[in-house]
């Protein structure tokens, strides 16, 4: 081989390589842009499917629904049973047996019509596109469909009916007969509750009570239009309560980035609304969290006050039901914050805040849709004394970039000092052991505790009575679990890598892929599988059963915690649910 | 409808406003959940069932904070919730306070702390309550959930049990006390190292407002 023939196969092998992988590339992008387009066609299928059989329900026009079987005989379980399994409270819990195997669509559309016979008056029915279980050719999917029936028996009291259907759906092209059809479904899960709707009663207006939310009026200004992030309105809504003048009453605190507002609770005459007869502002716009604690324990509540579009507030009681503005000597920070909580993290006896916060929504968007760390930056504001507070967040290592919607405090692995849980939107979550020596560690991949959801809330309690301390964390789950998928992710990554926004987010690529290997299509289910239930396994980690206990429901979930509202000894949970409800009711 | 369908306008942030979403919701009329826990089958986790809409809980507004609060001092937590006005072009939203009429039908015990060597509100502190085969604990926290605050008094339910055999506080200063057969349906309020005592609870009955009718009897 001369040299110059040598010389001519170097040069050319790399160039071969590179030729090779931009074919198989190529291959693969391809089959990628396949798989997301059937996974796109199936759910758009599905979910006019869905929301077809849901109107001839609601409407009983039982043809519809019987249309929207497939005409080839059996198509599984025909109906289903109720079977009355507890009551309680006035509340009676009937559970679902699938029953007459093996119907045709008529059978089924007959015993439809008779389950819905059962409702005096139907008030919605609602059936959604849960998750693609698998696609199996194109036009062939297996999935999963949850459906709601809501309304009234004809003794006048409430009803819901809930179920989880596993769905085998095949497209048509039979003239007359196209679109999406229901050739197979099989019950995994239904129930019914029925009650009065009595155990709990909306006293707000009758005893004073008119508090309105509204939105953060700055964000309609100049300066704080949010050009990049302009949903950040609809986030606001904080909720305080607190005996603030010692008189046995707990009194109320809305915080809702608008005009915040305290209500004193009088006892038998109701709430009187004393905010500015109690020295607080009153029209005051960004504040978004209040926070009531004894920060200079000379036994009454001080109150922080977490703000968005300007500094934060810090008042002290005085003791006689009014407060003394501090801010200006107490450091306590601000921009940008959603959440706070207290707790003495170093045992000097005096209360030190943690303060979450989220992106500026002016300049810039969550990284990536599903991981994101491009937040302003929690702040741990350690408590000096005399109401004065210093940063000590870089020496504590809880800097946390996340965007963060919920913050809490506790001891979880009981060795006497409080940790920091951080519940993120947008992606991963923290647990901060706290290690005594005013230093904490992010222990969530050691704990199991990540939690890849848009978080937007969590809370400790002990759910399962074993004296330790579980978590719940708010997710979404709503209609994006069906997308929650490898194809999506890949999607996302090729559009990246189109709008060459690849570069900025190859740090947040690396990130997942260390915490969550590269197991792309678990990690979409994980994103958007709904609320977790963590519980702890009294070895400092944590283990979510959120699935098994039925915790996870659909929705698009904020506020959340444990209380026990029924007195039965058992940590009940409250989730508020919902996004933006817009004129239609039809979601994006 | 489909997220993969907006995928190419995520970056350029037209996702996130107003105008791309025009009318449509985004998850938006859903319903607030009430997960009643019914215990936990044998070796397994807790089991929990939605009653929102069966007790009359299921508040369809785009809620966001939720405060757990005794405002009537009747001995079970009721609920107050901020909402956000959303998009359907209402400026404002008036704030929920759903009185609970079933808590108070079986037994509770309510406990107040106060730190003395810990921080006076006793922040951090964790309270075992034992009542026959019945154990459980409550932990005292500033804040948690979403921009939420709950009552800092704790609440105990206690089903059907007259007595509260044990009592046990330990504080955020390391130190434990402990405390035996307190009688239900009580406030206590327990001060770091210098004992408890029984405080008064002035309930306040709003029952006039109870245009609904009469609560449901509570049963077993």
């Amino acid at each position: 081989m001369s040299k110059k023939t040598r010389g001519i196969i170097l040069w050319l092998s790399p160039v071969a390589v590179l030729l090779l992988l931009a074919v198989l590339g190529r291959m693969q992008i391809d089959r990628w842009e396949t798989s997301a387009q059937q996974l796109a066609t199936t759910g758009k299928g599905a979910i006019a499917l869905f929301k077809e059989l849901a109107a001839g329900l609601e409407a009983a026009e039982i043809d519809r629904v019987v249309a929207c079987y497939a005409d080839s005989g059996s198509v599984g379980d025909g109906g289903w049973r109720e079977t009355l399994s507890s009551e309680r409270d006035g509340v009676r819990l009937l559970s679902w047996q699938a029953e007459a195997p093996g119907s045709d669509r008529e059978e089924v559309g007959r015993r439809l019509a008779s389950f819905r016979d059962r409702f005096a008056k139907v008030e919605s029915v609602k059936m959604k596109l849960d998750s693609v279980e698998r696609i199996e050719s194109p036009g062939h999917a297996v999935v999963r469909a949850i459906l709601w029936m809501r309304g009234q028996r004809a003794d006048g009291s409430v009803v819901e009916s809930q179920a989880l259907l596993r769905m085998w759906i095949d497209e048509s092209t039979k003239p007359g007969g196209e679109g999406w059809k229901i050739g197979r479904q099989e019950l995994l899960w239904g129930q019914t509750v029925e009650g009065s709707a009595r155990g709990f009663v909306d006293v707000a207006a009758s005893t004073g009570l008119n508090h309105r939310g509204r939105q953060n009026p700055e964000f309609k200004t100049a300066e704080w239009e949010p050009k990049s992030f302009g949903i950040i309105k609809y986030g606001s809504a904080g909720v305080a309560t607190v005996d603030y003048d010692g008189d046995g009453h707990y009194d109320l605190f809305f915080a809702d980035g608008a005009s915040s507002r305290l209500y004193r609770n009088l006892g038998a005459d109701g709430f009187v609304e004393t905010t500015a007869a109690a020295g607080l502002p009153v029209d005051v716009p960004g504040i978004n969290v209040a926070l009531f604690a004894d920060f200079d324990n000379d036994g009454d509540a001080d109150l922080f006050l977490g703000t968005f579009t300007r500094q934060s507030f810090l008042f002290a009681n005085n003791g006689d039901g009014t407060f003394t503005d501090r801010s200006a000597t107490a450091g306590v920070g601000g921009y940008f914050v959603t959440v706070a909580s207290a707790a003495d993290y170093d045992g000097d006896g005096l209360l030190d805040l943690y303060v979450g916060r989220y992106l500026d929504p002016r300049v810039d968007l969550p990284t990536t849709l599903f991981y994101t760390r491009n937040g302003q930056g929690n702040t741990l504001l350690r408590n000096t004394g005399n109401l004065t507070f210093e940063d000590v967040t870089e020496e504590a290592g809880v800097r946390e970039g996340g965007l963060t919607l919920g913050v809490a405090w506790a001891d979880y692995d009981d060795d006497g000092d409080p940790d920091i849980y951080v519940a993120n939107d947008f992606g991963r979550n923290a647990l901060f052991a706290n290690l005594g020596d005013g230093r904490f560690e992010d222990v969530s991949t050691q704990a199991g505790a990540h939690d890849f959801g848009f978080g937007m809330s969590a809370a400790f309690g002990d759910v399962d009575n074993d004296l330790d301390l579980d978590l719940y964390v708010s997710n979404v789950h709503s209609s994006q679990r069906w997308y929650g998928q490898s194809a999506t992710l890949h999607q996302y990554l090729m559009t990246s890598v189109r709008q060459g926004t690849i570069f900025e987010d190859f740090s947040v690529y690396r990130e997942i892929f260390s915490l969550a290997g590269s197991s792309w299509g678990d990690y979409g289910d994980r994103m958007v599988k709904g609320n977790s239930l963590l519980i702890n396994d009294g070895e400092g980690g944590f283990v979510d059963v959120a699935e098994e206990s039925r915790v996870n429901p659909f929705g698009w979930y904020w506020g959340s915690g444990f209380f026990d509202y029924d007195n039965d000894g058992r940590q009940d949970i409250y989730a508020a649910n919902g996004w933006i409800s817009s004129r239609s009711y039809d979601d994006l | 409808m489909s997220a993969v369908a907006h995928i190419s306008e995520y970056k350029t942030g037209r996702f996130y406003s107003d105008e791309y979403r025009g009318d449509m919701s985004w998850n938006g009329y859903e319903h607030n959940v009430l997960l009643r826990n019914d215990g936990c089958a044998p070796g397994g986790a807790p089991r929990f069932v939605d009653v929102a809409m069966a007790l009359g809980a299921d508040d369809v507004l785009d809620s966001r904070g939720v405060a757990f609060v005794d405002f009537d001092n009747d001995g079970d937590l009721d609920l107050a919730i901020s909402h956000n006005p959303g998009d359907n072009g209402k400026q404002t939203v008036p704030a929920s306070l759903l009185r609970n009429d079933i808590g108070h039908h079986r037994h509770w015990l309510a406990v107040e702390l106060i730190g003395t060597r810990s921080n006076r509100d006793a922040v951090g502190a964790v309270v075992y309550a034992e009542a026959g085969d019945l154990q459980q604990m409550r932990l005292r926290e500033a804040g948690s959930g979403y921009a939420s605050q709950h009552s800092g008094r704790l609440y105990f339910g206690l089903d059907d049990h007259q007595l509260v055999d044990r009592l046990r506080v330990r504080w955020p200063s390391g130190t434990e006390e402990s405390f035996e057969g307190l009688a239900v349906n009580q406030l206590v309020r327990i001060t770091e190292g210098e004992g408890l005592e029984v405080v008064r609870l002035e309930p306040v009955v709003t029952s006039s407002v109870d245009e609904a009718g009469a609560p449901p009897e509570a049963g077993p």
